[in-house]
Formats: C-alpha cells, structure tokens, sequence
C-alpha cells in the first residue's frame, strides 16, 4: 500500500549505545540515537534522544523527544519533549513544550511559531558566519 | 537479444534436470540466444563485454549469486538489461527481484517487467543487496564528508546494505548496519541494537590497519571508499520483489 518515495531516505537513523558520532550530522528521516553525538544534528522529521544518549550539539528536528543529555539548542518546529530523567543545557524554541516531572531543564525557552523562526534564523546565521571565517 | 551466462555450478549432476527444464521452457517461449559457459579460463567480464559487442541487450545469469555478481561488475552503468534465472543456493539476489527458482524465472523474463535501481560499489566491486566488511580493528565510516562514525570497538564489522528487507534500492542511498555483540549476564541477555546510518558516499578506515575483507572472500586494502551509484543498473523484476 505505502511505498517508500524514490530519491530519498525514508527509513530511520539508528545510532545505538556505544557508537559516536562527530560532525554535521544531517539526516532525511527520523533519528533514535542512544550513543554520542558531538557537532550538529539536523533533520525535517523527528529526532528521539535515549536516556544512554550524549549529546553536544545543536538539534533542529521537527519534533524532540528527549530521554538523555543534551548540552546545545534544541529548535523543534512541532514539539519538544523532556522525559523524567532527562537533562537538557541550552536554549529551546518550539511551538508546544512538554517537561516531565524529574527532567532537569537549564537555559531559555521561547514559544511559538516566529520565535522558533527567529531562533533558527540566528543559528544559521552563526554557522554561516562560522563557515566564512573558516573559509578565509 | 538475450546472452546467457551460465554458472559454472550448473555443471553439477544434481541441477542437471532443472537446468534442463528450465532450457525447454526458454524455447517453449522463444526466448533464443547465445550461451556462454563460466569455467577456470572463461570470466564473465570478458564474456558479457563480447556479447554485448556483438549486440546483446539483455544479459542472463543463469545459477547462483556468483554468477549474478560477476555478471554485474560487467554490466553495471550500462544500458545492458541484467535478467536472472536462478538455479541452485544461493540465490538471495533473485529473492529479493522477485524472481522464482527455475521454469517460473523464465515466465518472468518473458514479462520483462524492467526496474532501474541503484547499485553499491566498494573500491572496484559492485553489489545488489549487502556487503559485509570486517577489519582486525573497529572501523570508522565518514559518512558524505559531513559526518564520522566511529563503531564500538566489540564489533569490528559493518554491513553494506542497498537492497535487503529494511534496504530501498531506489532511494538512492546505502545504508551502513552494525550491531554490537549480545551481551549476557546471568540474569539474561540483553537484546543488541542495530545502528542505521544512510550515506551516498562512506570513506573506511580502521586507524592504522590496512586491509579489510569483504565478504570473508577477498581483500582490499584501507582506507576503502564505497558510495551509492544511482540508478545504474536495468534489471528484470518478479511480482514478489520487496521493494
């Protein structure tokens, strides 16, 4: 009945306990990762951090579910979830917001719709600035 | 026209009768053409290069998956038709074509219902479906020159993977599976995950080791690069074909 779209990846990005991960981490599909992850992580559909997760990057999904430790900004276009347990240091944007009790929550957070814009708008713009001066 | 390429495998007593069966129903249909036998002296690059030469546009692999494989490195980023009729084990890559074990691949040939998928390539080898890569040493894979992944140092081999159950061979990306060993306590054993990472284009190393086997069958030598080749192959389909 479903079938999987051409000239594009569909299925999900695993990345398990124990494997790491450096760099810009760019990816089509959902993302689960239980390992480490250091650098970026960018996807248009949803990204789900395990409670074994490391994570030193910024995340920008659709939707975050997170479960482990996240050291960076979290933009979820959609969603953002921080499970009981879970550890998050840095900045949020995203349209619906929910912290569970036990889930330890460390920076700013700006809702809705323009301030998730607004926020993303100025990550690119240091990344892009980032890349020039690298560049140069 | 149609070259056959049979397995050199097909001269075992016990394929005779299918093999047989399978050449009635070829002229029942009128499916002619010239046939080439694999053996010692005879390789199937060589083969398939003559006959396309000399007009073949549709390349049969008649056997196992070795002949399937060796008719692909032929074959692959041409406009040359890959038809299979399997005979004999393995056959995995007709399994996941769709296409059935004797008389009936012939009545899919016959269909020619023709799909252009993507091909795998690692270092001077193309495959269809998986590959497995196995070092003395964990592996790294960076990924598109974006990304590295380094893999835990208890598994030290990585899967391939273009068409397979989980695999698309038309999305136009690989897939690089790996997954720890199961560790066991007394209590129980906990259950490995696998990893998934897509790539269109991995380059492979292992620190300082300097050759990985593939397939447990031949040897190349590290830093290994292996990347999708979209749509490079035309090969002839069964209804069953999972994808």
């Amino acid at each position: 009945m479903f079938s999987q779209k051409e000239g594009g990846f569909a299925g999900a990005t695993v990345i398990a306990e124990g494997v790491k991960v450096e760099g810009n981490f760019k990816g089509e599909g959902p993302m689960v990762i239980d390992g480490e992850v250091k650098g970026t992580i960018v996807t248009n559909h949803s990204v789900e951090v395990g409670k074994s997760a490391t994570i030193e990057a910024n995340v920008r999904a659709d939707s975050v579910v997170v479960g482990g430790f996240v050291r960076g900004n979290i933009i979820a276009k959609s969603r953002i979830e921080l499970l009981a347990g879970s550890r998050v240091e840095g900045d949020i944007a995203t349209t619906s917001l929910v912290i569970a009790e036990g889930a330890s929550f460390n920076g700013k957070c700006a809702m809705g719709a323009t301030k998730t814009d607004d926020l993303e708008s100025s990550e690119l713009a240091r990344e892009t600035k980032a890349k020039a001066v690298k560049t140069s | 026209m149609h070259f056959y390429v049979y397995d050199e495998a097909l001269t075992q007593p016990k394929l005779a009768a299918a093999l047989a069966n399978v050449e009635a129903r070829l002229t029942d249909l009128e499916l002619h053409g010239r046939v080439g036998r694999l053996g010692p002296l005879k390789s199937a690059k060589d083969m398939v290069r003559q006959a396309v030469r000399a007009g073949a546009t549709t390349i049969v692999a008649v056997g196992t998956d070795t002949v399937v494989s060796e008719t692909l490195d032929a074959i692959a980023g041409t406009d040359t038709t890959l038809g299979i009729i399997p005979i004999g084990e393995p056959s995995t890559i007709a399994h996941h074509l769709g296409v059935p074990a004797g008389e009936r691949a012939v009545e899919v040939l016959a269909a020619r219902k023709v799909e252009i998928i993507d091909l795998g390539k690692i270092d001077t080898h193309f495959f269809l479906t998986e590959v497995e890569v196995a070092a003395a040493k964990p592996l790294t894979l960076e990924c598109d020159e974006r990304y590295t992944v380094s893999i835990p140092k208890t598994t030290n081999r990585v899967t391939l993977a273009n068409l397979t159950t989980a695999a698309h061979c038309q999305d136009g990306y690989l897939e690089a599976h790996f997954t720890p060993p199961t560790k066991r306590s007394w209590l129980r054993a906990t259950t490995a995950i696998t990893s998934t990472v897509p790539f269109k284009h991995v380059r492979i190393f292992a620190g300082e080791e300097e050759t990985a086997t593939i397939q447990g069958n031949y040897t190349i030598k590290l830093p290994a690069i292996a990347e999708v080749m979209p749509r490079s192959l035309r090969v002839i389909v069964g209804r069953d074909r999972s994808f």
